[in-house]
């Protein structure tokens, strides 16, 4: 236990000793993501993404959701037909809209889907978002078209009195409270930020363990490795102790990011738990990927070379630089068999759907697949043959 | 204590050591010579647990390095070929570190640290940069993490190349104290001044195996003819070089070219005069003769055909 304490010790104090860990390591991602956080998010109104609504149903219930989408203060809202706001997507003049088809009214009475479909153009980084919220409005909407129903068919009142009577907030106070803990309009403000902040923080935590991993090949190439098998440590103790190394300067690395996101940039990060488990899992992934590049190299510059080549190609498709929406589908198809993405995907689950570690299971557990056959390639050719 | 038994390495068809015998007792200086590539950095792997014999055990004090290699390990310092330290690491820091890999608490390491600069000479440059040192520097503090945890057995796999004469007197010096305390010695060098200098006893590898061994005065005494005579002659003839092996205590002489001749006596002096006389009353003429006094190069040059450098 001292020995692997001695080498976690050693590792960490040659990684905060030399001044050029800090620009990579926190420099780096804090510039990319201003660079690449304020290119996507815009600023001010000017930047609010436009939204058409296409009301085909011209019912009372579709114009009080009409009514609803223009009072949010997260889009511009206009009016238009469904082949215009089709144009208009297309020419990428609007970011998306937001089709109500004729029966939206009579479906909500029947309780029936609603016939409301949303369009987003690819580019769009907060498109999931966006749609949460105005589903949102919709499912509102809906509850007020029941009660409004019942309450026609209780009195025999007209259906535009009943509706009218319903279609009142209550006021401050009253009996039942509700409390919108999904997808409220400030934690998806954040939602630019978050990514590029998350994605970031991802890639350069991979460069960084990638430098680490390939000091293994730097101490085979100087003879160190040969001398730390000569002391009477067990290799299992020297692999160890680097493992922990690597995982605990990868762990003082992140958790300073989202610190600092959090402070400067207002970055949302979501359940604490869920992060402590995602994290702690991609890093040893991360740590996984770097020995195994590691393996099939000879020196710590071929590593390098290969290891940023791998780790920047799959942080562009996995979504880390821009939206992979905007990715043709193949590609998007490729993306699942990347780390990044499960880690994306994660990380957006507990900070835009304010998910917690059960919604996080899914990425956790392929995370996890990933460490494990990474980590055991890893181990095996760099530190065991 | 330690004993090497027959021990034998293969890499694919070539077999980088054949056989390998030898034996050290406590506390004595022994010296593995050989040219580069004779196998002696591969017996050292084997003794240090690194790589695994083929064939062969090696024992300390009985116990097979294979069934307790941490207890042996525990009793070896290696100092390595290459300077296998950390350069952006300061000097002290190079020490704890391997002190600690060597079993020591923190403590015990700071206390020790202290008589290890001293030991090799570099108590004021305990907190700079290994990477700022010079290469014999390098070379000391390379020896002095082998000694952090006071090893009974001390390995050095050639601790001098490429380091100026100053270094590698310390270096010397630091050995033979290092000796004379009591420690045990192993030493590989391809450099035959340090293995007479510093070993009671040697071993001269070549191709993988243990050609010779024993005291330099055993060595010595193996030494067909005993000392060279190295002679460089004009104008010479058969009969002068006839009348040269006739005499007495010349037991070969043998032509290297160019004129250069290399005669193997007993009692160099009284014959080195015998020599120089039957050379001139045969019209040879003598350009130049020195005589070169037996030593493990000669024995080396001798059992091979080759320089140690070559």
């Amino acid at each position: 236990m001292r020995r692997i304490g001695a080498i976690a010790h050693l590792e960490l104090k040659r990684v905060f000793q030399n001044p050029q860990s800090y620009l990579i390591m926190f420099g780096m991602p804090i510039l990319f993501t201003v660079i690449f956080g304020g290119m996507l998010s815009g600023g001010g109104e000017e930047g609010k993404p436009l939204v058409a609504v296409v009301d085909e149903d011209q019912t009372i219930a579709s114009a009080s959701y009409l009514e609803k989408v223009q009072a949010s203060s997260l889009f511009e809202v206009k009016t238009l037909s469904r082949e215009e706001a089709q144009a208009d997507l297309d020419g990428q003049s609007l970011s998306g809209y937001v089709w109500i088809q004729p029966s939206f009214e009579t479906s909500l009475i029947e309780s029936e889907s609603p016939n409301v479909s949303f369009f987003f153009h690819p580019s769009v980084e907060n498109s999931g978002s966006f749609q949460q919220v105005l589903e949102n409005q919709l499912v509102e909407v809906n509850h007020r078209v029941v009660a409004a129903s019942e309450y026609q068919s209780v009195t025999g009142e007209p259906w535009e009195t009943a509706y009218e009577k319903m279609n009142v907030d209550q006021p401050a106070g009253s009996g039942v409270q509700t409390i919108d803990v999904i997808a409220n309009e400030a934690a998806t403000e954040m939602d630019t930020l978050t990514a590029r902040s998350t994605g970031f923080a991802i890639m350069f935590v991979m460069i960084a363990m990638l430098s680490r991993t390939g000091g293994l090949l730097e101490a085979r190439r100087n003879g160190v490795w040969d001398r730390l098998m000569s002391t009477p440590a067990l290799k299992r103790d020297i692999v160890f102790g680097y493992v922990l190394a690597f995982f605990l300067i990868g762990w003082i690395q992140f958790g300073l990011l989202m610190v600092i996101s959090s402070l400067v940039f207002g970055v949302y990060w979501g359940s604490m738990l869920g992060n402590v488990i995602l994290v702690s899992v991609l890093l040893l992934c991360t740590i996984g990927l770097g020995l195994a590049i590691a393996g099939f190299v000879k020196t710590s510059e071929q590593q390098s070379i290969l290891g940023n080549l791998i780790i920047i190609s799959t942080c562009m498709i996995s979504g880390v630089y821009w939206p992979k929406e905007i990715m043709p589908s193949f590609m998007q198809e490729i993306a699942a068999f990347i780390p990044q993405t499960w880690a994306l995907e994660g990380f957006t689950e507990l900070a835009v759907r304010a998910g917690t570690l059960t919604d996080i299971f899914l990425p956790i557990v392929i995370l996890l697949a990933f460490t494990v056959v990474l980590l055991s390639i890893g181990v095996h050719r760099t530190a065991w043959k | 204590m330690l004993d090497v038994m027959e021990l034998s390495k293969r890499y694919g068809d070539r077999e980088v050591v054949k056989n390998v015998s030898f034996h050290i007792d406590q506390g004595e200086a022994f010296g593995l010579l050989g040219p580069n590539g004779a196998g002696k950095s591969t017996t050292i792997s084997m003794i240090c647990g690194l790589i695994a014999s083929d064939h062969g055990d090696i024992q300390w004090a009985h116990q097979s390095i294979k069934r307790s290699p941490v207890l042996i390990k525990k009793k070896i310092g290696l100092v390595p070929q290459e300077i296998a330290l950390y350069p952006m690491m300061s000097a002290k820091d190079n020490l704890l570190f391997w002190g600690e890999m060597y079993g020591l608490t923190r403590r015990e390491a700071s206390q020790r640290l202290k008589e290890v600069l001293a030991y090799v000479g570099l108590e004021a440059r305990a907190k700079d940069k290994v990477e700022t040192f010079s290469g014999g520097m390098k070379r000391r503090i390379n020896i002095g993490a082998a000694l952090m945890h006071r090893p009974e057995l001390l390995i050095m796999d050639e601790p001098t190349v490429g380091i100026d004469p100053q270094s590698r007197n310390h270096i010397l010096d630091t050995v033979k104290k290092l000796n004379e305390e009591g420690m045990t010695i192993i030493y590989t060098s391809h450099y035959m001044e340090e293995v007479e200098m510093l070993c009671d006893r040697v071993a001269i590898m070549d191709h993988g195996e243990v050609i010779a061994d024993g005291t330099h005065q055993d060595l010595r005494q193996r030494l067909v003819g005993g000392t060279m005579v190295h002679a460089v002659l004009e104008k010479v003839t058969h009969e002068g070089i006839a009348a040269i092996e006739q005499l007495p205590h010349v037991e070969e002489v043998v032509e290297k070219g160019e004129g250069q001749y290399e005669i193997f006596v007993q009692h160099p002096h009284q014959t080195l005069s015998r020599i120089v006389t039957a050379a001139v009353q045969n019209g040879i003429m003598i350009s130049s003769i020195d005589v070169k006094e037996p030593n493990l190069e000669s024995l080396f040059l001798q059992l091979t055909g080759r320089s140690l450098r070559d």
